[in-house]
């Protein structure tokens, strides 16, 4: 496929499931000041060769954090606050690990007390984390995996409209893990900040921002479309947070 | 005996089902019927301002966490309502006066918790080792001191007999 080929592909924009006015001025926004809806082209993504990146997922990798744990609540199992504030960072709003997991703690949005292990302390569900989205301004809704507004081409959608998207997925099947499959259901939250698509626009797989793996790539890890149907689209309890409105202002 | 933190995991699931999303308060040992039993009251998860005075009691197993009972406040009260109507608000938080941050008492509360699962192994017996004695009065002190005056009748009225036990060897 030559260049001009490829430009005919282009992810639709089309007006989203919540489409509002307001949206669609960042929408404008974005594209005027540079949201990338035009694809990264990479070499070094496995089996997709060449590989064609939206959302601006290596760009904006340095700006989010990969690392859960590391806050003054001594909460070291909330991936799901971790993921909340990279959405609100993506979404241009000031957010980070520490202030988000203090706000879920004081606004018991998230599972706390002193008697349970670190490792427990911090877990989120869905309905906590679009609360948490309410209580900074930005507007969510959850999607089941199963469902067609929460599959894998459905979170691609998003991703390249410019939605910011988090999802539940099970950790064990994510990093083919066997520690980390438990009972096989939903365990482990992660940010969605890219599509991979191949030359014919076929989707691959995704660039995810994970923040219980600890490497150099953790901020933007391909997974591809197959780990993601099984570590996400297969999963019971397994689902998309996706803000409303096109907000990323990457 | 299962530790109190597998019991608060397992039975939160439980309290949430029949109280939807409600906070629970630290636990309480108590003597019912010569069996070992922990009492928690339970608060609204309203925004810290507004949240009101505890509206059930929940009993269960120290050994299993099995729960025996849940008292609605209106049929079983703590205290007398007329005295704290159920729409009480209650710092559930630092208590007033005290120049802690949210991260200080956090950490003494913790420490509050690791010390309860000491003092579980040997609540209600009649004599202590001095070990046992310094730990129940480290307990007895940070727990009075790092609770809200507020909550401290709710807490006396889930079991008297703790109190005066801990009285007694503090």
């Amino acid at each position: 496929m030559n260049e001009l080929e490829f430009e005919r592909y282009q992810p639709e924009i089309v007006p989203d499931f919540h489409e509002s006015n307001e949206a669609m001025e960042v929408k404008e926004w974005n594209e005027a000041e540079g949201f990338n809806m035009q694809p990264d082209v990479r070499h070094d993504i496995p089996g997709v060769e060449p590989a064609f990146v939206y959302g601006n997922a290596y760009e904006v990798a340095d700006s989010l954090d990969d690392n859960q744990g590391d806050n003054s609540y001594n909460a070291e199992g909330n991936c799901g606050l971790v993921s909340t504030s990279n959405v609100l960072t993506l979404c241009g709003i000031e957010a980070d690990e520490e202030r988000i997991t203090g706000e879920a703690i004081e606004n018991q949005l998230c599972n706390y007390s002193p008697f349970l292990p670190p490792e427990s302390r911090g877990g989120v569900n869905d309905t906590q984390i679009i609360e948490l989205f309410k209580l900074n301004g930005v507007e969510a809704t959850a999607f089941p995996a199963k469902s067609e507004e929460g599959s894998c081409e459905a979170v691609a959608r998003y991703v390249e409209e410019g939605h910011g998207v988090a999802i539940g997925i099970n950790a064990g099947y994510a990093w083919q893990s066997l520690a980390g499959v438990n009972d096989g259901s939903a365990n482990h939250e992660i940010t969605v900040t890219g599509t991979v698509r191949d030359e014919a626009g076929r989707l691959q797989g995704f660039i995810v921002c994970d923040s219980g793996l600890i490497g150099e790539d953790s901020s933007a890890r391909f997974m591809s479309l197959e780990t993601m149907e099984d570590a996400y689209e297969d999963v019971p309890g397994a689902s998309a947070v996706v803000t409303n409105e096109a907000l990323r202002a990457c | 005996m299962k530790k109190y933190y597998e019991i608060l995991e397992k039975n939160k699931k439980v309290i949430a089902d029949l109280c939807g999303n409600c906070s629970i308060s630290f636990p309480v040992p108590d003597l019912v019927n010569s069996i070992l039993v922990e009492k928690v009251f339970l608060y609204p998860s309203s925004p810290a301002e507004v949240r009101t005075r505890p509206f059930a009691l929940v009993t269960s197993a120290m050994e299993d966490g099995t729960i025996l009972k849940y008292e609605n406040a209106y049929v079983f009260d703590f205290v007398p309502t007329q005295k704290y109507p159920f729409e009480e608000k209650i710092n559930y938080g630092i208590p007033d006066g005290e120049k802690k941050s949210p991260g200080e008492h956090r950490l003494e509360m913790e420490l509050l918790a690791k010390l309860y699962e000491e003092i579980r192994s040997f609540v209600f017996e009649e004599s202590l080792t001095a070990d046992q004695k310094e730990l129940l009065t480290k307990y007895y002190v940070i727990f009075e001191k790092s609770v809200p005056v507020a909550q401290l009748p709710f807490y006396d009225g889930m079991s008297e007999k703790y109190k005066k036990w801990m009285v007694e060897h503090v």
